[in-house]
């Protein structure tokens, strides 16, 4: 087991390499959570959910949840901690207009964000930001000034993301309450992050839409709205997203790797991967 | 030294000021100086490997020079504290960041870190 934490200011920056672990958390800041390889089980309130390598989960300062790893290979997991302060400030300084900050400069202590939390991909620039950053606490660097630098920019590559994966995904749907807007897409989140955490499992319709408290067309036809694809196109996305991942990193033979992703036979699998990037399993491989 | 790598020629107004400036580049260092026309041309690396030669000239105008970078925030950050002139905050870029600077002479250096998104 490898275990290492920064404090940077009151924002913490910690990676782990493990096999076994538990942590009962509510530790009062907005979490950061990233799997680079293996799998971590979260228990968020009620809802449970599985971070898979190539995603990260943006959790609230005051949402209580606990996570565990119990797993045969190794687990890697990448975390940044943003106090809420840190995260309000940001968000004061560079949402506001400059009259403002300068009229009520300790204006940001009054407000706390609350996200929806959700399972996104670990993707363009907040990737190669977390990257540095890990390399950088890898490396032993302590500087809190450089560190604070990736902090706020892995926060604005959030929020850039946030916005697009919530804000817009909101406003595309077709209804004319916002609230409504707000709590549909609440659901449908919840509906993604449970194809995401079992979609090495035979899931049901039903079953989704039993999770995300919707009815199955409600969720068809809300689902195809939000994200321009049906729930089982997001889930063979999911799926050849991770028998990716493990064609570039194990030498896992590709008929094992279909059943580890869930998918029901080879040939299937070889279809949809070349019909999705062009290129075969072995090709990629 | 390799000759095989390539090099940008940057013409400056004083050698002697440019280089002092450059050394002071966290991540800059002289790699050689080669003669040209009876001249000490001094060439230098960047942290990234790439390879500048100062050439003085009397007339000058001023380029703009790209150089590459593994990592712009880190770099900015050191820039910063170097108080190098002309200094831009990092910026995203289709390809991925950008900062740039700029030396005595006037020259626009773009340090640009390429990000591959495809696989991302």
């Amino acid at each position: 087991m490898k275990y290492n934490r920064v404090l940077v200011d009151k924002n913490e920056v910690i990676s782990e390499s493990t096999y076994s672990a538990y942590y009962p958390k509510n530790t009062g800041k907005y979490a950061l959570n990233v799997v680079l390889s293996g799998q971590a089980n979260y228990t968020i309130e009620k809802r449970e959910i599985t971070l898979v390598p190539g995603s990260f989960i943006f959790l609230n300062h005051d949402t209580s949840y606990s996570n565990s790893i119990e797993s045969k290979v190794e687990v890697n997991t990448f975390s940044v901690l943003f106090d809420p302060d840190f995260v309000a400030d940001f968000e004061y300084s560079n949402l506001l207009q400059d009259h403002v900050l300068l009229d009520q400069p300790l204006r940001f202590k009054e407000r706390e964000r609350r996200f929806v939390e959700s399972i996104h991909p670990l993707k363009g620039n907040i990737k190669f930001n977390l990257q540095h950053l890990a390399k950088h606490v890898e490396n032993g660097v302590n500087d809190e000034l450089l560190l604070s630098e990736y902090l706020n920019h892995c926060l604005a590559n959030y929020y850039k993301l946030y916005h697009s994966e919530i804000i817009k995904r909101e406003a595309s749907l077709q209804f004319l309450n916002g609230t409504t807007k707000v709590e549909i897409l609440k659901r449908l989140t919840v509906a993604r992050d449970f194809m995401i955490s079992n979609h090495n499992k035979r899931i049901r319709l039903e079953e989704v839409a039993q999770v995300a408290c919707l009815s199955v067309n409600h969720l068809l036809r809300t689902f195809k709205q939000a994200y321009q694809q049906s729930p089982h196109q997001f889930l063979t996305g999911v799926r050849l997203q991770q028998a990716k991942h493990f064609l570039r990193n194990t030498d896992y033979p590709i008929n094992e790797i279909v059943d580890i992703v869930g998918f029901e036979c080879p040939s299937s699998f070889i279809r949809l991967f070349r019909n999705s990037f062009q290129i075969t399993p072995g090709q990629y491989r | 030294m390799d000759f095989n790598q390539v090099y940008q020629v940057v013409f400056v107004k004083c050698e002697e000021s440019s280089l002092s400036f450059f050394c002071n580049i966290p991540g800059f260092t002289i790699a050689e100086k080669i003669e040209i026309q009876g001249k000490e041309c001094p060439i230098l690396q960047s942290g990234n490997g790439d390879l500048i030669m100062l050439v003085e000239k009397a007339t000058i105008e001023a380029d703009t020079i790209v150089l590459k970078t593994d990592d712009c925030v880190r770099d900015y950050y050191l820039f910063n504290q170097k108080n190098i002139p002309g200094l831009t905050k990092p910026r995203y870029v289709a390809h991925g960041m950008e900062l740039c600077f700029l030396d005595p002479s006037g020259n626009r250096f773009i340090l640009t870190e390429e990000r591959d998104y495809s696989e991302a």
